[in-house]
């Protein structure tokens, strides 16, 4: 356990009451995927996985577009449901470890009724996983209360020039995230910083700042 | 009593059970990046180690039963063998800090039970299979457990 777990499980406590929609995904400091069918979560350290357990452990659903699971495969989420939004239905359901915990939502719905049809089913802990384009439907009808984003400088490039990069600040962070999710700084405000120890990145939790009105998904 | 897999153990496996085949790789990579550095004492003393003579690459195991009665595992393998490297990792990680008693009670088919077992050839998994009777067996001789 380094320091920057023992702080997490407060730090991301998802609330009791009422519907929550969070966003959790991992760029690097330019604020781009892999590509943008996205890589929605990157596995790459331990302490990365360790947020992303604990982050996923609390969410009812986890909601993927069907692009992040074909180009990145199935990522089940160990409680709670992986809800695969796709206007074909076409999923690579050969590889997938176990399509009881998968629901698929089919047909070319808007981030609103996805809202609105998990909500009739009761859901309240939403958790968005990407891509980047889902995330940005997300974020443009502005239903998002939180997103986790963790930023990192890990580049084999940099690597292999030698010198070790630095780690992002929060400066950086707030780049990445408005490149993201196409939305203006003011949008989501900088609550949490905690930096990785084993790795250039840190992990940074933003909350709908206040006048950043909801709109109502019906 | 049944015994419960250490947290960490079974969160590793189930991040990979969890995953599509093809990404299970993908993560046996990671681990393979993450295994720690020596401590300089035992990095300075390469006598101390042993060899896990199962294994084809040179992979070599060190552990220490500390005061408290939990165990500190360490272990080098070489970068050019990650999936060795991996599973090394694996268990440095998923048993450093456990008590004596819970560490001897990992059972000895844990490697198979990750998924890898249509990916990996049954050789590699059997030398993961040795590193983990090697880290119990020193274990139960430095903490005089029988």
């Amino acid at each position: 356990m380094t320091p920057a777990m023992t702080n997490m499980a407060t730090t991301y406590a998802w609330p009791d009451s009422g519907r929550y929609i969070r966003l959790n995904m991992a760029v690097d400091v330019a604020g781009v995927f892999a590509d943008e069918g996205g890589l929605s979560i990157g596995l790459s350290f331990p302490e990365d996985r360790h947020l992303l357990r604990l982050i996923r452990a609390g969410a009812e659903v986890v909601v993927v577009g069907a692009n992040t699971v074909r180009s990145e495969g199935w990522n089940l989420p160990p409680t709670g449901t992986l809800v695969v939004l796709s206007a074909s239905g076409n999923l690579p359901w050969e590889s997938c470890p176990d399509s009881s915990r998968v629901r698929l939502i089919q047909g070319n719905l808007s981030a609103a009724d996805v809202v609105q049809l998990l909500e009739r089913d009761g859901v309240k802990r939403i958790l968005i996983e990407g891509g980047a384009s889902v995330a940005r439907q997300f974020a443009r009808l502005n239903v998002i209360d939180d997103v986790c984003l963790t930023v990192s400088s890990h580049n084999k490039t940099f690597q292999l020039e030698g010198s070790p990069p630095a780690a992002p600040d929060a400066f950086a962070a707030e780049r990445a995230l408005t490149r993201l999710l196409e939305v203006s700084p003011d949008q989501f405000a900088l609550t949490s910083l905690i930096g990785a120890s084993t790795a250039p990145a840190i992990f940074t939790l933003w909350r709908r700042a206040i006048g950043a009105q909801t709109e109502d998904a019906h | 009593m049944t015994f419960q897999l250490p947290a960490v153990l079974s969160e590793t496996r189930d991040d990979f059970l969890d995953l599509s085949e093809t990404d299970r790789l993908q993560l046996l990579l990671e681990f393979s990046q993450e295994l720690p550095a020596l401590p300089a004492k035992y990095a300075e003393h390469p006598e101390l180690l042993e060899r896990v003579e199962e294994c084809q690459s040179p992979v070599f195991i060190f552990v220490d039963v500390n005061a408290d009665s939990t165990v500190s595992v360490y272990a080098t393998a070489p970068e050019q063998s990650p999936t060795t490297r991996g599973f090394a990792s694996i268990l440095v990680q998923g048993l450093s800090g456990l008590s004596v008693d819970d560490a001897l009670q990992i059972p000895a088919d844990f490697p198979d039970t990750l998924g890898l077992t249509k990916l990996i050839s049954p050789l590699r998994v059997r030398g993961m299979t040795a590193m983990l009777w090697r880290i119990k067996r020193q274990i139960k001789e430095k903490s005089g457990a029988v």
